[in-house]
């Protein structure tokens, strides 16, 4: 019995060991070999949709808005920028906020790829860190020095998300959430002040 | 380099004006909210109301001289021109790098630095075009700045200077030591050439002022607050510069479960002595 019951845990011990060891690492290679491919069909996608002349502003605007819900994990990325204050907001902030939130996004990088002209993309290894892997990639442009990229991709709901782009050693979201912060500071503290003032900087949107 | 631009005694009534706008000016820490109190402490900007007095002063002169005279150099000068005066006027600053990259203890670099000088002041035609960098000698930039960061030196409180931007006490002393450490400074102290010194910084600052163009152009119209945009950009740069681009050793990453609590690259690495 005693035996039997010993042979038993001494069986599974090894087939726990047999699955574990093999597929961590294989698993951290997979994740950061399809991170790497995400990150590459992203730039594809984002030059085919992106870079053309004849867009005018809100088609660019309006396809950005695309790429960014399918490649980006927006949502989580307005509550991280957001912080402690998160908690704060009531259902209404959050609600507004992360709208908002996303349209600053649109309009902040359309206006960057207005201005594409050839960039080269190359990618150039990646990192696994903790659950993200780092995506490194080096822009090449014309009679210029080089810029290092680094795309943070995660994995939230079964499928890739980047979740921050670290531009020659500068986090975008990690900017992102000093300046928030800093507004709301100014505000007393208030969530609410950041709305506002998004929802001000969100008006010229139509304008352009 | 202002230093040799303006007479001592007004340097003086300067700084000590300075001290007493700063000191009826500083910050006052949030008292009851534990977490607040957190982030003040993390911002390091103690003098935050006269730093944003200053930005101001800043953006008043770069909307009236420096942005006018940079756009009219950007009208008449097309890209590979700009682009020559600024590889020249980087290779007017090897002895710096060179010198930095030593105290550092970066002898390969050291290396780059010198073949990139003879390179480029050759073949590059007195540094206007960067030849060393097809030939795989990429170039870098060092200062004493990021010397005295790599010796240990915390970056001190966030400061803002009139025309000169953002700093901090390191980096300021960091700047005023590489003015004596340039031999071309040295040159034209001795040879009473002071406009060449004075000819160079302002080329300097209207080059460096071309460079952030894009960056300036995307914080002015995206920015809801761009007095703390520049201080996040300003310290993550440095940062990286530090680390010569390397990664940080611990660097937070933000994990899948919503957690917002999590690590802040600009606290994590507050004083961290790169490798």
């Amino acid at each position: 019995m005693n035996l039997v019951r010993r042979t038993i845990s001494l069986l599974s011990f090894g087939i726990a060991i047999t699955l574990i060891a093999p597929v961590t690492p294989l698993e951290a290679n997979q994740f950061n070999k399809g991170a790497n491919k995400f990150v590459k069909a992203l730039a594809k996608d984002a030059i085919t949709n992106l870079t053309g002349n004849e867009l005018t502003d809100n088609q660019r605007q309006e396809n950005l808005r695309l790429i960014l819900k399918s490649y980006f994990d927006v949502d989580g990325i307005g509550k991280w920028v957001l912080g402690r204050h998160w908690r704060k907001a009531n259902a209404d902030e959050r609600t507004e906020y992360l709208s908002l939130f996303e349209d600053l996004i649109v309009k902040t990088y359309a206006t960057r790829f207005k201005a594409y002209s050839n960039e080269k993309l190359t990618l150039a290894g990646t990192k696994s860190r903790g659950q993200t892997a780092i995506v490194k990639s080096i822009i090449k442009r014309s009679g210029q020095q080089p810029i290092r990229v680094d795309w943070r991709v995660t994995f939230p709901d079964g499928e890739y998300k980047i979740f921050d782009i670290v531009v020659e050693g500068v986090s975008m979201i990690q900017a992102q959430r000093s300046e928030f912060s800093s507004v709301i500071r100014r505000n007393g503290g208030k969530v609410s002040g950041l709305i506002s003032a998004l929802r001000d900087k969100s008006i010229p949107i139509k304008a352009n | 380099m202002v230093v040799s631009v303006i007479p001592k005694s007004c340097l003086r009534t300067l700084i000590v004006l300075l001290s007493v706008v700063v000191l009826a000016n500083c910050a006052s820490a949030p008292k009851d909210d534990t977490e607040a109190l957190a982030e003040f402490q993390k911002l390091n900007d103690p003098i935050e109301p006269t730093n944003r007095a200053i930005f101001s002063f800043n953006q008043g002169l770069d909307a009236v001289v420096i942005k006018p005279v940079t756009g009219f150099y950007r009208a008449i000068a097309p890209a590979p021109v700009r682009e020559a005066i600024h590889s020249f006027l980087e290779n007017l600053r090897t002895p710096i790098i060179f010198a930095n990259d030593l105290l550092q203890g970066e002898v390969g670099r050291a290396g780059d630095t010198v073949v990139r000088f003879f390179v480029n002041s050759t073949w590059g035609v007195l540094g206007f075009i960067d030849q060393a960098a097809e030939l795989g000698y990429e170039p870098h930039d060092e200062d004493f700045g990021q010397t005295l960061a790599v010796w240990g030196v915390g970056e001190g409180p966030y400061l803002m200077l009139p025309l000169f931007g953002p700093s901090n006490p390191r980096d300021l002393v960091g700047k005023v030591v590489d003015y004596f450490l340039d031999p071309i400074n040295w040159w034209a102290s001795n040879s009473d050439n002071d406009t060449v010194p004075l000819a160079r910084t302002i080329i300097s600052g209207i080059d460096t002022r071309d460079q952030l163009w894009d960056a300036l152009e995307d914080i002015e119209k995206n920015s809801i607050d761009p007095y703390a945009s520049i201080r996040s950009l300003y310290r993550q740069r440095r940062m990286d510069d530090i680390r010569n681009g390397a990664e940080a050793d611990d660097p937070p990453a933000p994990t899948l479960g919503g957690d917002f609590e999590l690590a802040d690259p600009e606290e994590e690495d507050e004083g961290n002595a790169p490798k």
